[in-house]
């Protein structure tokens, strides 16, 4: 979200009025379910003096509490890929495997349920809800990969010349390759190499259109929970807990297989998508305090704490496929050095090749 | 109908911009994905994130 035209990093996130905004990203940690939220405040402008960390807005949730009498819900949401249109472009033609299936198999099922009630009546309240995710959204991505003709050094294809750097020593003096076909002698073999990882051409396509169409499922599971404990202990004096937990587990595909990875697919056919399995586990406990000390006095206290985890690890973590094609250097641990570097190949005009995308893995922590 | 008048609606004890959502909206309104966060579409000035932007979508959808 986008408070005032300002980055998603000036927007403050509040929970139970303790603090549910990632320090280093900017982002929410806790998004609270629907069934445990019971009031929001968003404050887009001039907020008050006891809120801080926001150039753009504030948007505070308050937790649900128990009652006297016992409330519960339950609910099942359900979307699959038997609603969803092909796309002709990307799903023209069986995905493999699949008994002739043209539209990936989508899903997208949200399931949970609430209860809330009291320990003790008028005095000690209790609630708690769970919400379960099992996501698989398709995504397609289309890409232009070098030809067979183009791996080989046959660049006649292209219509433009291709100059031999060793025949002069200028620029202006250099000659083109006979019929513009690099001699295989001169191919770099680590270039070779590398190129056996990328899939070859899937589809025919004039020289500046795509010629690779690729599709997959992005899977995510996600589990969350809220407990909450409300104390009214005197008329004058309120006692909250709450502790919140989620959970997701994400796993996308790259276009190009689990070493050479390539861009990832996601469901909105965003060529840069992230290709890997993405690990997340985030927590928040708040507690308050409020004391009642005269009609027109009334005293807060609140405590917070939240971790923010994120493991990722991209396709071909721990592989060396660069080591591996002879290029000294890289992919010199199984960490955060490994994988297929990102490497970008220009040419044919405005025309982007891009292969391999993450490199390494990465882990995050903000408390 | 009966015709009220009265002191309009003005706030003077802050100077807050804000929208609030009670119980009653949280739990009958329809919400895009059954996201919380989708609620503040519905404030003014809030827009939603450019696709190519879901910067840490993977870590909380």
């Amino acid at each position: 979200m986008l408070v005032n035209g300002q980055g998603f990093a000036g927007t403050s996130h509040l929970l139970d009025g303790t603090d549910n905004h990632d320090a280093v990203l900017g982002w929410i940690v806790i998004n609270p379910t629907l069934e445990s939220v019971t009031e929001a405040k968003i404050t887009t402008a001039n907020y008050d003096a006891e809120f801080g960390v926001a150039s753009a807005g504030v948007v505070s949730a308050q937790t649900k509490s128990g009652t006297n009498s016992v409330h519960g819900s339950a609910f099942e949401f359900l979307r699959n890929g038997r609603m969803n249109a092909r796309n002709p472009f990307t799903q023209s033609r069986p995905i493999p495997n699949s008994n002739g299936r043209l539209i990936l198999l989508t899903q997208w099922n949200q399931f949970g349920g609430s209860i809330g009630g009291a320990v003790v009546k008028n005095k000690l309240f209790y609630f708690g809800d769970y919400q379960g995710t099992r996501r698989n959204t398709g995504g397609g991505t289309l890409l232009r990969v070098p030809s067979l003709a183009e791996r080989a050094g046959d660049m006649s294809a292209t219509g433009i010349n291709i100059f031999d750097p060793r025949s002069g020593a200028a620029p202006a003096s250099r000659m083109p390759f006979a019929g513009n076909i690099i001699p295989a002698n001169r191919l770099s073999p680590q270039t070779q190499n590398l190129l056996k990882l990328i899939p070859g051409p899937n589809t025919n396509a004039a020289l500046d259109q795509p010629n690779f169409a690729s599709s997959g499922g992005v899977r995510l599971n996600d589990n969350a929970f809220n407990i909450r404990i409300t104390h009214f202990t005197t008329d004058k004096i309120h006692v909250f807990g709450r502790y919140s937990m989620q959970d997701f587990r994400m796993v996308a595909p790259g276009s190009f297989g689990l070493v050479a990875s390539g861009p990832g697919l996601d469901a909105y056919g965003c060529t840069n998508a992230y290709a890997g399995a993405s690990d997340s586990r985030n927590h928040s406990i708040a507690g308050g305090f409020d004391y009642n000390v005269r009609p027109n006095l009334l005293t807060d206290f609140r405590f917070g704490f939240m971790r923010y985890h994120v493991f990722g690890q991209p396709d071909g973590i721990g592989t060396a496929p660069v080591k591996d094609a002879g290029i000294p250097g890289l992919n010199v641990d199984d960490n955060f050095n490994s994988g297929m570097p990102a490497f970008f190949i220009n040419g044919y005009g405005n025309n982007l090749f891009r292969f391999g995308y993450a490199l390494g893995g990465t882990a995050a922590t903000a408390r | 109908m009966a015709v009220t008048s009265g002191a309009g609606v003005l706030k003077t004890e802050r100077s807050d911009v804000a929208s609030t959502y009670t119980e009653r909206t949280v739990t009958e309104l329809p919400v895009l994905n059954r996201r919380f966060a989708n609620f503040q579409l519905m404030t003014l000035g809030v827009v939603s994130f450019p696709t190519s932007l879901t910067s840490a979508s993977a870590e909380n959808p």
